[in-house]
């Protein structure tokens, strides 16, 4: 199999179409499924037993409240600082109402035997408007700041293909969140930023073996650099689906989802997208010098 | 190759080793998801005071909401912000950064207007400021990885990893209110401070003087000369959050037993504290004996006429020093989660200190004859601790709290720690899955190169990229969490994809038009490098926008990514070049030989 076939007989506007109609059908599964926010991210109610004499297991409260409530649980064991005494410290999604605090205490009691009344206290995102409103800005600095350098590099408007092509990425990450109804999660965050760090790479990769080589026609030196950009993300996918199998983390599995999605949307987002205006760019311009010289 | 030529190899060597030796000490610190912390829950202390306002708001002159703002923090030395206005009713919501009471508010804005209520709460507006300062105290690097939630009207959830919950309380648990008097007259506070400078700490038979530095505006200068003329040698009393709304109460026996220097009268209420035969300070808070075991009508006439204007009340000594008589009426005077106490530090603490440690007192320093009425632009604030690591501690805790002040006051609700989220279970799972990664990446590198030797390079630079990384985030500090999981495995994954750029450019058996020659060894490892860079700073440039404009997660990412790409083009690509190089060179020899002898044949 020739995994560089398209790069001789696709014409440019024929490469960048099939990335972006992928892209399309990404973007509409995010719309329509929507991606889940998990606890970091969305407000809910915090329980606070104190003074346990009986410590449930952690886990063990979380599934039994997970089903009671229908939505998100984490459950963390705590010791008082003060007075030694151990606790625990339940986290919700769901903002809770009477039925609903009633409904923790009953499902604390028949399942654990904790009699004693909890504090209840409403909770907003970890993660505040304010802290979201600031990943963004650094993400969008990110990529302002990586275009400054690309065309200190290159010194051409054209490699500002790249950062639509990264953000794209970004795109099939957030579909695959939603297509497998993964949380969008602190987690997941860190993902989107590893996926930066990775699709940048191959598309300079790119850009520099088709602007600034020599010899060989344009396309030919995008295959070349093609096979070694799929050795790259090939790699990265091998490591990613080791963590996937491997770690039964949450945490983890959304860090690497991310990622695992983003690098598969990498490979059509730099190869045919990028490439494609790239391989269009430089035609054009033989087209022009072969005018010019007539 | 002689050894002038390895020097790259060396060096990653030597770096290597340099950072097992980070390893073992410091040693990594670990996030709260795989070490455990500690949880603060901090009360945010803002009242919400609804006045009606005497003279009404109209078109664009707010100077009546503005005089009244005024005239609270002038008064009450805090901070006061308008949230809402409503120009039918005539009425305003101010903030007001400490709990107070609506006789206090109407006592002090007098004909001004007329409060309505007064509420616990807090804007989130001044909440998220509140957290931010919060957040950068303990952490003002980013590096601990701290998190933090709003919970309920007015509480904050802090996460802290791995930090001594003494300090951690020390550090959350100030507004950083500065107060300066000379006798009763305020001088200078907070507002006046320019900037925190350096700490000087100084030994003097065993004891550990330290000083922290104090620019002050020019205005609070002229206020200090003005204030200052003709009292040379009197001290100068520097409070930091002096409990201005509470009650001191304190055993009677104390008076009996009174050490020198130290008087109390019983008219103003407070302690004085003598510094030379003619000069002492009296300490600001107002001061009742009561006796142990029940309380006098007189003494509780008293109490009650403060609480007007008090909201809280402190016994100096353990619940157990009162009886439960005495306790349950001053509870019922100011409600029982306003009774606090504070007992003693230690044995050896002697009755002056824990008297100004109760007040706020920071330092009271004489003021030298040749400063009194000159517009001193620098104070020292100072203490003392008995060994060098406390006495440093306090002083730059001091500073990061002089530095960020709080807009409100802050007390403590909880303190509890947590055990780790990812237990020993988790460490196990990213071991296999670390070696089954190696092992995928490994195969896949001998299929597309058919060399073991460069798959063996490949792996070997691999594992010195993740210990040096590892080796510098434990040098700088930096908490080790998911975050920084993540951006270790974006290190070795970015690590990777330069070491196969760089070995593809050097395999490259040229293209079928290439250049006009073909190109040397060093000069396509060369072209390589022109690639690697390139990608290098891309990635920095993005990660330094991430540092400087992300929080908490991001930065501790951003960190460990910069290093890590930092170390693999500062250090190990340079040495991979070198053994591919050597790898390869050595491969074109073996061939020109075998050519030679075919060619001898």
């Amino acid at each position: 199999m020739d995994i560089t076939w398209h790069t001789k007989h696709l014409k440019p506007r024929q490469m960048i179409a099939i990335p972006l109609v992928l892209a399309a059908f990404f973007a509409a599964v995010f719309f329509v499924r929507g991606v889940p926010m998990s606890i970091e991210f969305s407000s809910g109610s915090m329980i606070t037993y104190r003074n346990l004499e009986n410590i449930p297991n952690a886990d063990a409260v979380e599934s039994a409240l997970r089903s009671a409530l229908t939505a998100e649980v984490t459950a963390v064991q705590t010791q008082d600082l003060a007075t030694g005494t151990f606790g625990l410290d339940i986290q919700t999604t769901k903002a809770l109402d009477d039925n609903g605090k009633e409904l923790v205490q009953r499902t604390m009691a028949d399942q654990f035997g904790i009699q004693s009344m909890p504090e209840f206290y409403s909770i907003e995102a970890a993660i505040s408007q304010n802290y979201l409103r600031g990943a963004m800005l650094a993400i969008i600095g990110a990529f302002i700041a990586m275009f400054v350098i690309v065309f200190l590099v290159f010194r051409h408007k054209i490699v500002g293909a790249m950062l639509p092509c990264v953000a794209l990425n970004m795109v099939w990450a957030l579909g695959g969140l939603a297509l497998l109804q993964m949380q969008f999660s602190l987690a997941s965050l860190t993902g989107f930023l590893l996926m930066i760090g990775f699709s940048v790479d191959t598309n300079i990769l790119l850009t520099t073996h088709v602007l600034k080589r020599v010899g060989g026609e344009p396309r030919e030196r995008m295959a070349n650099a093609m096979l070694t950009g799929f050795m790259i993300t090939g790699t990265s996918l091998a490591t990613m689906i080791c963590i996937n199998v491997l770690v039964t983390n949450p945490s983890i599995t959304q860090l690497a989802t991310v990622l695992t999605f983003g690098l598969a949307g990498d490979l059509f987002n730099t190869w045919f997208l990028n490439g494609g205006v790239l391989v269009w760019h430089t035609e054009r311009q033989k087209r022009k010098e072969y005018y010019v010289s007539l | 190759m002689s050894l002038s030529r390895q020097w790259r190899v060396l060096l990653l060597g030597l770096v290597s080793l340099a950072a097992v030796g980070l390893l073992v000490t410091p040693g990594i610190r670990y996030g709260i998801d795989i070490a455990g912390g500690s949880r603060v829950v901090l009360k945010l202390e803002a009242s919400q005071a609804t006045i009606q306002l005497t003279t009404p708001i109209v078109g664009d002159n707010y100077a009546p909401l503005e005089e009244i703002a005024g005239l609270i923090q002038e008064n009450l030395l805090t901070s006061v912000k308008v949230v809402s206005l409503d120009r039918t009713a005539n009425t305003a919501i101010f903030e007001i950064g400490r709990p107070v009471s609506s006789d206090l508010i109407n006592s002090i804005i007098s004909d001004k207007g007329q409060v309505i209520s007064v509420e616990e709460g807090i804007s989130s507006r001044t909440r998220d400021e509140v957290t931010n300062l919060l957040q950068t105290r303990v952490d003002p690097a980013g590096l601990l990885g701290v998190q933090s939630r709003p919970m309920g009207a007015n509480l904050v959830l802090f996460e802290v990893p791995a930090m001594d919950p003494e300090r951690a309380k020390a550090l959350l648990g100030q507004t950083g209110r500065l107060e300066a008097f000379i006798e009763n007259t305020l001088v200078l506070t907070a507002d006046d401070i320019e900037q925190v400078g350096s700490i000087i700490i100084r030994e003097t038979g065993g004891i550990y003087k330290y000083e922290v530095s104090l620019r002050i505006s020019e205005e609070g200068a002229n206020k200090f000369a003005a204030a200052s003329q003709g009292k040379g040698d009197y001290p100068f009393a520097i409070y930091l959050d002096r409990p201005d709304d509470a009650v001191l109460l304190f055993n009677n026996q104390l008076l009996t037993n009174m050490p020198a220097g130290l008087t109390y009268d019983n008219t103003t209420r407070t302690f004085r504290i003598a510094t030379s035969e003619t000069h002492g300070y009296n300490l600001l808070v107002p001061s009742i004996p009561i006796s142990k075991g029940n309380l006098d009508n007189a003494t509780l006439q008293t109490i009650q006429e403060m609480q007007v204007t008090k909201s809280r009340a402190i016994f100096l000594g353990l619940v157990t020093d009162f009886s439960e008589n005495v306790t349950g009426s001053v509870k019922t005077i100011f409600t029982e989660n306003r009774v606090e106490y504070l007992p003693k530090e230690s044995e050896t603490e002697t009755t002056t200190s824990w008297l100004q440690r109760a007040c706020g007192l920071q330092s009271a320093p004489a003021i030298s004859p040749s400063i009194a009425g000159v517009a001193a632009r620098d104070v020292e604030i100072t203490g003392s601790r008995g060994s060098y690591e406390s006495a440093e501690r306090e002083a730059s805790d001091l500073k990061t709290i002089l530095s960020q002040r709080l807009p409100v006051k802050v007390s403590f609700e909880g303190e509890s720690s947590i055990p780790a989220r990812l237990g020993s279970e988790f460490a196990f799972e990213v071991v296999k899955a670390a070696i089954a990664a190696v092992i995928a990446v490994g195969v896949l590198v001998y299929l597309r190169y058919r060399r073991p030797l460069i798959v063996g390079a490949i792996m070997l630079t691999m594992g010195g990229t993740l210990l040096i990384t590892i080796g510098i985030a434990s040098g700088l500090r930096q908490t080790i969490g998911l975050p920084e999981i993540g951006a270790i495995l974006a290190v070795i994954g970015t690590g990777v994809e330069q070491q196969l750029i760089i070995t593809d450019e050097v395999l490259r058996r040229g293209l079928p038009q290439a250049g006009p020659r073909p190109v040397s060894l060093s000069g396509r490892i060369g072209k390589a490098f022109a690639i690697v860079f390139a990608v290098a700073a891309t990635t920095i440039a993005a990660m330094a926008t991430l540092f400087f404009v992300g929080y908490g997660a991001m930065k501790g990412f951003a960190i460990i990514m910069s290093v890590g790409v930092l170390v693999a083009i500062l250090v190990v690509l340079p040495a991979y070049g070198k053994i591919i190089n050597a790898i390869v060179s050595r491969e074109i020899t073996k061939a020109e030989k075998t050519q030679a002898k075919a060619a001898q044949q």
